[in-house]
C-alpha cells in the first residue's frame, strides 16, 4: 500500500528525516512513534505530497508521490495535528468543498456526511461557522472530511488530541473498519497505550532515523510500548 | 512596569516581524529592508508635499502652516491605514490565550498592545513630519527647542491617533458579525469607508484650490479648523507652554481613556471575538439535500469568494477600486467628461478613448486580490496541497476571484463611456477589453509576487493584506504595467489614432498576461509545490 524508500528531508543544514525506509501493508494500522522533533510530521507531510523531500521515493498504491502526485493524493487522506480549517465556512460548506476537490458525487457525499456526522455527534453543528467550533469539534470535522473520501491510505498526525472519549472510541472503530476493507492507516501519536492496543505494526523514529519497526508484538515483546520507547531513548544517549 | 515593557517590546516586534519572511536572520533583514523602504517612501512623499505647501504659503508669510498641515495629514494617514490592523492586534490576536493565562493584569496586556501600535504610529508620523520641519527651517530661523518641540508634539498626536484607531477598530468589530451576516456587514463597511473618502474629496479639492489661488484664505481656513494641530506649530516655533499642555492633554487623555475602556472590557472583548458565536441557543441547520456538487475549480473559486467577503480588511482594501469604478460611471452620467480631461484629450497621443482606458485602468491597478491570497492560506494550506488538484487550478481560482471582483464593475463604466462620451460603441468595447485584460495582468502580478514572498504565519489578515512585501511589490508592479500600457497606447495613438492606440494597449496587456501565465505555469507551480 505505502512504500517509503530512503526518504530524506533536509531543512538547510538540518536533516529532519534521514534515509527512512518503511512499508505499510494493506489492511494494517501502523503507529508512528517518536519524541518531539523526531521527524514524524515531516515524514507524514512528505508522504502526503505536501512537503517536498530531498531524496528517496514514496509510492502509494503504486503511484509515485513526486512523479504522479494527483493520482497518489486521490487515494490518500491526510490530517495534520490540530488541523486549521476555514473559519469563514460552515462545517457543511467545508465538507462540500472537500467533496468537490475529491469529486465525490452528490448522493454519495450526502450519505457519507450524514453517516459520519452522526457517528461523531456533529450533526447539529454542521450549519455553524467553523470559527465557532471548539478544537475538538474542528478535529471531528477534519476526521469526517477524511473518512468521507473513503481513502485507501489514511495519514493522521496526532488524531486523538482534543477528542472526547466517545469520539476517540468511534475513531478507533473507523480506523479498524477502514483496514478491514483493505485500506491502511499510518498515524503518529504520543499516547503509547492507544498505539499498543490499536496498531498492527509500529515504527519508532528517532532524530529522523527509523530505529525499529515491525509487528507490534514483535516490537514490544513482553514489555509495554512505553518501556520499549524509554529504553530506546536511553540507549541512544 | 517590567512586564509591561517586555510585553510592549514583544508586541512591537510581532507587528514588525510579521512583514518579513524566512528564518530568524533572514526575517530580520527582510523586515529591516521593508521598514527602510516604507521610511524612504514616507519621507519622500512628505518632502514633496512639504516643499510644495511651503512654496505657496511663503507667498503670504504663512510657511509655518506646513507644521500644521503635515502633522494633520500624518495623523489621518496612520488612522486610515492602521485601523483594521489595530482590530486584530489590540482587540484580539493569536497570543490572547497565552497572555491571558499569564499572571498579568488585562490592563497591562492592553497597555502593551496599544503602546506597540502607538510606537509604530509614532515612527510613521515622525518620518512624515520631519521633512516639514526641515522645509520650515529652510525658510525661517529656528530656536533650540524647535526640534524637541516638533517631535514631542508629533508623539502626542501619535497617541491621539492610536486612541482614535482603537475606537474605530472597536466599532468595526462591533458591527461586523460572525457567520452569515458577515459578508453584508463587510460590504456595508466598504461602502461607508468609500463614502467618507468620496465626501472628503470636494473638501480637499477646495483646500487645494485655495492654496493655489488664495494662500491667505487657505492659511485662514487651516488656522481656524486645525487648532489642535496648530499646537504642534506653537510648541515647535514659540516653545509655548500652553501648546505643550494642550498637546499633552490631546495625546494622553484620549489614549488613557481608551486604554481604561479597553482594559475594563478586555476579557469580554477577546472572548466575544474568539467565540464568534451565532445567536445563543440557535443552530442553523442546512439540509444536506441542498448540497450540490461542483467542479474543483468552482469549489476553489467559491472558497476564494467566501474568504474575500468574510474578511473586512481584505474586502475594504481591494474593494475600493471597484467602488471607484462604479462611482466613476455614476459621475459620468451625472456630470459628463470634466473640462480638464477634454482639454487633455486635445494633446497628441492622448485622444479621449486612450485617456478613458487609462482612467479606467487606474483603479484596476489598485485592486489586486491575488497579492495576499497565498499568504491568506496560512496554516490551512495543507487542505489544498493534500487534495488531488492541479496547483494551476488552485492558482487559477485566485486569479478568477480578481476577475470576478473587477470585471463586472467595468461593464457600467464602459457602457456609460460609449453612450455619454464621443468614444462610441467601438471605443467603449475596446476600453472594456483593455481594462479586463489589464485586470488579468494585475491578478497575475499579484500572484507572482505572493509566490515569491509568501507569509504563511502572519498573526492576522490585516498584516498580510496591508503590510506584506508581496502587496507592496504587486502595487509597484501593477503601476509599472500600467505605465507600459500607457506608453503603448499614447505612442500608437500619436501616429495612428485612437482605435490603434487602444488596440496597442490591448496587445501590450495581452503580451504581459501571456508572459506571466507562462511563468506561473512553470515556475509558479513549482513555487507553490515548495510551500510546506
Amino acid at each position: 500500500m505505502l512504500q517509503i524508500s530512503h526518504l530524506t528531508h533536509r531543512f538547510g543544514s538540518k536533516v529532519a528525516v534521514d534515509d527512512l525506509t518503511l512499508a505499510v501493508p494493506a489492511g494494517s494500522i501502523t503507529g508512528f512513534i517518536g519524541h518531539n522533533g523526531a521527524g514524524k510530521s515531516t515524514t507524514l507531510r512528505s508522504v502526503a505530497g505536501i512537503l517536498p523531500f530531498t531524496a528517496g521515493t514514496v509510492t502509494v498504491e503504486g503511484h509515485d508521490v513526486r512523479a504522479d502526485p494527483i493520482a497518489a493524493k486521490k487515494v490518500m487522506a491526510f490530517l495534520p495535528d490540530s488541523p486549521d480549517l476555514y473559519d469563514f465556512m460552515t462545517g457543511q460548506d467545508f465538507l462540500g468543498f472537500v467533496a468537490d476537490l475529491f469529486r465525490i458525487p452528490g448522493p454519495e457525499r450526502r450519505a457519507r456526511i450524514a453517516r459520519y456526522a452522526q457517528a461523531y455527534g456533529l450533526e447539529e453543528e454542521l450549519g455553524d461557522v467553523i470559527g465557532s467550533y471548539s478544537h475538538g469539534m474542528k478535529q471531528k470535522l477534519a476526521l469526517i472530511s477524511a473518512f468521507m473520501r473513503r481513502p485507501r491510505l489514511l495519514l493522521l498526525d496526532e488524531p486523538f488530541v482534543g477528542l472526547d472519549p466517545v469520539a476517540a472510541h468511534t475513531l478507533k472503530g473507523h480506523l479498524r473498519r477502514l483496514c478491514d476493507d483493505g485500506g491502511s492507516v499510518l498515524f503518529s501519536t504520543h499516547v503509547l497505550e492507544v498505539a499498543q492496543a490499536l496498531c498492527d505494526d509500529l515504527a519508532i523514529i528517532r532524530r529522523g532515523r527509523l530505529v525499529v519497526s515491525g509487528p507490534t508484538a514483535q516490537v514490544t515483546g513482553d514489555s509495554s510500548l512505553e518501556e520499549v520507547f524509554l529504553e530506546l531513548q536511553e540507549s541512544a544517549r | 512596569m517590567r512586564p509591561a515593557l517586555a510585553l510592549t517590546r514583544v508586541q512591537l516586534w510581532a507587528l514588525l516581524v510579521a512583514m518579513g519572511r524566512g528564518n530568524r536572520t533572514r526575517r530580520r533583514w527582510s523586515v529591516g529592508a521593508l521598514v527602510a523602504v516604507v521610511a524612504a517612501v514616507t519621507v519622500t512623499l512628505s518632502a514633496v508635499y512639504s516643499f510644495g505647501f511651503a512654496a505657496m504659503l511663503d507667498q503670504v508669510g504663512a510657511v509655518d502652516l506646513v507644521l500644521v498641515v503635515m502633522p494633520a495629514l500624518a495623523a489621518v494617514g496612520v488612522i486610515s491605514g492602521g485601523t483594521f490592523g489595530v482590530s486584530r492586534s489590540v482587540l484580539g490576536g493569536r497570543d490572547d490565550d497565552l497572555l491571558l493565562g499569564l499572571p498579568i493584569r488585562p490592563r497591562t496586556i492592553a497597555l502593551a498592545k496599544m503602546s506597540a501600535v502607538a510606537a509604530q504610529n509614532a515612527l510613521l508620523m515622525v518620518l512624515a513630519v520631519v521633512p516639514s520641519g526641515v522645509v520650515y527651517g529652510l525658510h525661517e530661523p529656528t530656536h533650540a527647542w524647535f526640534w524637541p518641540g516638533l517631535l514631542a508634539g508629533t508623539l502626542a498626536l501619535a497617541l491621539a491617533a492610536t486612541a482614535v484607531s482603537v475606537v474605530l477598530a472597536f466599532l468595526v468589530t462591533l458591527i461586523a458579525p460572525s457567520g452569515r451576516g458577515r459578508a453584508v456587514a463587510n460590504v456595508a463597511i466598504l461602502l461607508v469607508t468609500s463614502g467618507v473618502v468620496f465626501a472628503s474629496i470636494p473638501f480637499s479639492q477646495r483646500l487645494q484650490g485655495l492654496l493655489a489661488d488664495d494662500p491667505a484664505a487657505f492659511a485662514h481656513t487651516v488656522g481656524r479648523w486645525a487648532w489642535g494641530f496648530g499646537a504642534v506649530r506653537d510648541l515647535a516655533i514659540d516653545g509655548s507652554g500652553q501648546a505643550a499642555a494642550l498637546l499633552l492633554a490631546l495625546g494622553l487623555l484620549p489614549f488613557s481613556a481608551v486604554l481604561w475602556a479597553v482594559s475594563a472590557a478586555y476579557v469580554p472583548l477577546i472572548t466575544r471575538r474568539a467565540e464568534n458565536v451565532p445567536a445563543l441557543g440557535r443552530h442553523s441547520r442546512v439540509p444536506l439535500s441542498r448540497m450540490r456538487p461542483h467542479s474543483p475549480f468552482v469549489a476553489l473559486l467559491v472558497r476564494e469568494v467566501h474568504r474575500f467577503l468574510s474578511s473586512t480588511v481584505y474586502l475594504v482594501n481591494n474593494g475600493f477600486g471597484v467602488v471607484v469604478l462604479l462611482a466613476g460611471a455614476a459621475w459620468l452620467v451625472a456630470a459628463g467628461v470634466p473640462e480638464g480631461i477634454r482639454a487633455l484629450a486635445t494633446s497628441p497621443g492622448l485622444p479621449l478613448p486612450v485617456l478613458a482606458a487609462g482612467a479606467v485602468c487606474l483603479p484596476v491597478a489598485m485592486t489586486c486580490t491575488t497579492a495576499p491570497s497565498i499568504s491568506l492560506e496560512g496554516d490551512r494550506l495543507w487542505i489544498v496541497r493534500s487534495a488531488p488538484v492541479d496547483p494551476l487550478v488552485v492558482l487559477g481560482a485566485k486569479v478568477a476571484l480578481n476577475l470576478l471582483v473587477v470585471v463586472p464593475a467595468l461593464l457600467p463604466i464602459s457602457v456609460v463611456l460609449a453612450v455619454r462620451t464621443d468614444i462610441g460603441v467601438l471605443g467603449g468595447v475596446l476600453v472594456l477589453l483593455v481594462a479586463a485584460m489589464f485586470t488579468l495582468v494585475v491578478a497575475e502580478t499579484g500572484l507572482l509576487t505572493n509566490l515569491v514572498w509568501p507569509v504563511l504565519d502572519a498573526p492576522s489578515d490585516a498584516v498580510v493584506v496591508k503590510q506584506s512585501v508581496s502587496v507592496l511589490v504587486a502595487l509597484v508592479g501593477s503601476v509599472a504595467c500600467y505605465v507600459i500600457l500607457g506608453v503603448a497606447g499614447a505612442g500608437t495613438a500619436s501616429v495612428a489614432g485612437a482605435v490603434p492606440g487602444l488596440l496597442a494597449m490591448l496587445l501590450a496587456a495581452a503580451v504581459l498576461a501571456l508572459a506571466m501565465f507562462r511563468i506561473l505555469r512553470s515556475w509558479g507551480v513549482r513555487a507553490f509545490n515548495r510551500l510546506g
